[in-house]
């Protein structure tokens, strides 16, 4: 992933869970994660990112923690068995994702989050979600596991992630997520 | 010596060894390799040394088919082909690339494929072409240019798309170029003004002599040992077609091949993407120009631009046809480079595609495709004549569903490839970007066009335009049931007659045909030599 330690704020090193302040992403932030942003965003719920279990609120969203995952010439899946995580905040999220998701949503019909959460590679603490990201939307390249939006060519996996973005954010009257 | 038809009688007969119809880069070529040999050659050239209104009228006909467009702007058959001295070198961009290995072999997915010669056997006459069309050397690999112009290829490089170097000639005018030699060259005669109207011979198996005409008035014959049809895809068709002496199918027609597999090069405006900010440096290319250095002689430059292609065993395993897409960067109206402004395409860009954190670039794609053999696309004769009675061609150009279909996997083959190497995301839109993208492309067409994609982009139906390359209309072949002439372009049913130019090729490529055509004819100068001589 070039350019992937150009961001203000690193990314979270290897094996390390985030400091607390990375719990929001700023837009700028997403902007300069690049390839995979929005993946890398979802993945880091699994990492961490998202706070687990801890609020019931308006936004907050459960959806089944991946524990385990195949993955085939096209397509991934996952096993859900562990208890739900609950993501109470995503933070300010770039609009641009929001809009990207919701076409995601309307053209693939996939808008249910835990099925798409399902179809993500889930959170690894040994590797930084931002790589993990980079190496899966690779991968979905390679195996032409591929969405089209609007003609726009989208790895399967980054353009699913924009959807749980936008799922996620729909009740929200601002960026804010 | 450069003659004027126009000053002989008529009546008269003139002869030579060789008589070539059409002064273009097939018909001067095959000259050229001549010149100094034993042989008199005869030339015909229709024009002059410059273009006139009316030799150039000679060219109109009418198009029944799909519609001939450049840069979105209808054109008319005359504007696709030049009639006086060099042809329509006169007018062509000057890219050079010869046909691939691919395009020789026989592919079992189109209705006729395969030449009767393999890509080995042209190997020798590339270097040869390269020096006709004035180019650095036959040497294409992406290293070499490189090395060359200080510039990386497209990052691009997978078992089914790779890095595609063109070289440019800048671009050689073959009658301005070669008239001094022509002009002053013992045993060719060029004959200007000289419109050959029949091939003249009752039998059918052999060329008596040609019939010719001039604008002014002036008739006479020539006849020769062996003649050459060099007068491009389309005339080439037409002269055998209008020669009616034995068959009125036309000269060599037995199976109603000739004119038929007419082929173009698809060029469709594909969308747009958006690139690595390094783009510029990284293609060689500013705004769509071509990146040249000093070249190995005085005075020559080396010139190439790179672009993407379909690799040859991605056509083998999918069993599809050739596609080759070029970047241009986009432009604000004030001429500045869209990544100067800070200006990045739709939505997606900033976040997917640009990975770095500097905006990524704008591009716009074009691409260039190779449309199946089709029998139902061809070259006929119309009612009307022109102004020297000579039946007007109708030209039934017709591409298939099955060749968009192909363009746009081959599109999509090639955003994946580019996104596997985090180089940047593409938004196919066929005929979404209008031709004035070359000169105007600003931010808010570019925001308007992609917010204005409907949900179901439609791809039955996008726009194709053409690449003024007029191929196949008398394809090569190892037998006359799927060809008009052999491995060595000699008609199979005519000894005396042989045919040169891309009307030739079996199947048509995605190279630019200049080359090939070139090469082609040295081949068949060579050839010509040794059975004459």
């Amino acid at each position: 992933m070039r350019n992937a330690d150009a961001s203000d704020t690193p990314a979270p090193a290897h094996g390390s869970a985030p400091p607390e302040d990375e719990h929001n992403i700023s837009r700028r932030q997403v902007l300069r994660l690049g390839s995979g942003g929005a993946l890398a965003l979802v993945i880091g719920a699994g990492a961490g990112w998202f706070d687990r279990a801890r609020d019931s609120g308006p936004k907050t969203l459960l959806a089944p923690a991946p524990t385990t995952s195949t993955t085939t010439s096209t397509t991934s899946s996952t096993t859900t068995t562990a208890a739900p995580v609950t993501v109470t905040g995503i933070g300010e999220v770039d609009p641009r994702i929001i809009t990207l998701g919701q076409r995601v949503v309307e053209v693939t019909g996939e808008d249910d989050i835990a099925e798409l959460l399902a179809q993500l590679p889930e959170a690894d603490q040994d590797r930084d979600p931002l790589e993990r990201a980079a190496a899966r939307v690779r991968t979905d390249f390679e195996m032409s596991d591929t969405i089209s939006v609007d003609g726009w060519i989208l790895a399967a996996s980054e353009a699913r992630a924009a959807a749980v973005i936008a799922l996620f954010c729909s009740e929200s009257v601002d960026s804010t997520c | 010596m450069l003659t004027d038809a126009r000053a002989l009688n008529s009546g008269s007969s003139l002869r030579a060894d060789v008589c070539i119809v059409g002064g273009g880069a097939a018909g001067i070529t095959i000259a050229m390799e001549m010149l100094n040999s034993d042989l008199s050659v005869l030339l015909l050239e229709s024009g002059g040394t410059e273009s006139d209104a009316a030799t150039q009228a000679l060219a109109q006909g009418e198009s029944i088919g799909a519609p001939l467009t450049s840069l979105d702007n209808p054109v008319n058959l005359d504007q696709t082909r030049l009639r006086y001295l060099g042809g329509t070198t006169n007018h062509w961009a000057g890219f050079c690339r010869p046909l691939s290995p691919i395009d020789f072999e026989t592919r079992d997915h189109l209705v006729v494929s395969g030449w009767p010669i393999d890509y080995a056997d042209m190997v020798p006459y590339w270097d040869r072409a390269a020096e006709w069309v004035r180019i650095s050397d036959a040497d294409f690999s992406i290293g070499a240019w490189e090395r060359r112009l200080g510039v990386s290829a497209p990052p691009i490089d997978t078992l089914a798309v790779e890095p595609l170097a063109f070289q440019v000639s800048f671009p050689t005018k073959f009658g301005d170029v070669y008239a001094p030699e022509l002009r002053a060259a013992a045993n060719i005669e060029v004959l200007l003004h000289a419109n050959a109207l029949n091939l003249a011979g009752n039998d059918g198996q052999r060329v008596a002599h040609v019939d010719v005409a001039t604008l002014s008035g002036v008739s006479f014959t020539v006849e020769a040992r062996a003649y050459v049809l060099a007068a491009g895809g389309i005339e080439n068709a037409r002269l055998l077609l209008a020669s009616i002496d034995s068959d009125p199918a036309g000269l060599g027609n037995s199976n109603g091949l000739v004119g038929r597999y007419f082929s173009e090069h698809l060029q469709i405006y594909a969308g747009f993407g958006v690139l690595e900010p390094d783009f510029g440096e990284v293609s060689g290319l500013q705004g769509g120009e071509v990146a040249i250095t000093q070249g190995r002689h005085a005075g020559h430059v080396h010139g190439a631009k790179f672009a993407l292609g379909l690799t040859d065993a991605h056509l083998r395993s999918a069993a599809t046809t050739g596609l080759e897409l070029q970047f241009l960067p986009g432009r604000l109206p004030d001429g500045a480079p869209l990544q100067e402004q800070g200006v990045t395409v739709g939505d997606i860009s900033a976040m997917m595609a640009h990975t770095g954190p500097e905006p990524g670039t704008a591009v716009y794609l074009q691409a260039l495709a190779e449309q199946e053999p089709n029998p139902q696309s061809r070259v006929m004769l119309g009612s009307r004549t022109d102004a020297l009675g000579m039946r007007r061609v109708r030209l039934d150009w017709q591409y298939t569903a099955a060749d968009r279909r192909r363009v746009i996997a081959g599109l999509r083959v090639m955003a994946e490839a580019i996104g596997a190497a985090d180089w940047g995301r593409l938004q196919l839109v066929p005929g979404g970007v209008h031709a004035d993208a070359h000169d105007n492309l600003v931010s808010g067409e570019l925001l308007t066009i992609f917010r204005s994609v409907p949900d179901e982009i439609d791809l039955s139906g996008f726009p194709v335009g053409v690449g003024f390359h007029h191929m196949c209309t008398t394809r090569m072949s190892r037998s006359v049931e799927q060809g008009v002439v052999d491995a060595d372009c000699r008609m199979h049913e005519v000894d005396n007659l042989w045919v040169a130019g891309s009307s030739v090729f079996a199947t048509a490529g995605t190279a630019t045909p200049t080359m090939s055509i070139v090469a082609l004819s040295i081949r068949l100068a060579d050839h010509l030599q040794e059975l004459l001589g």
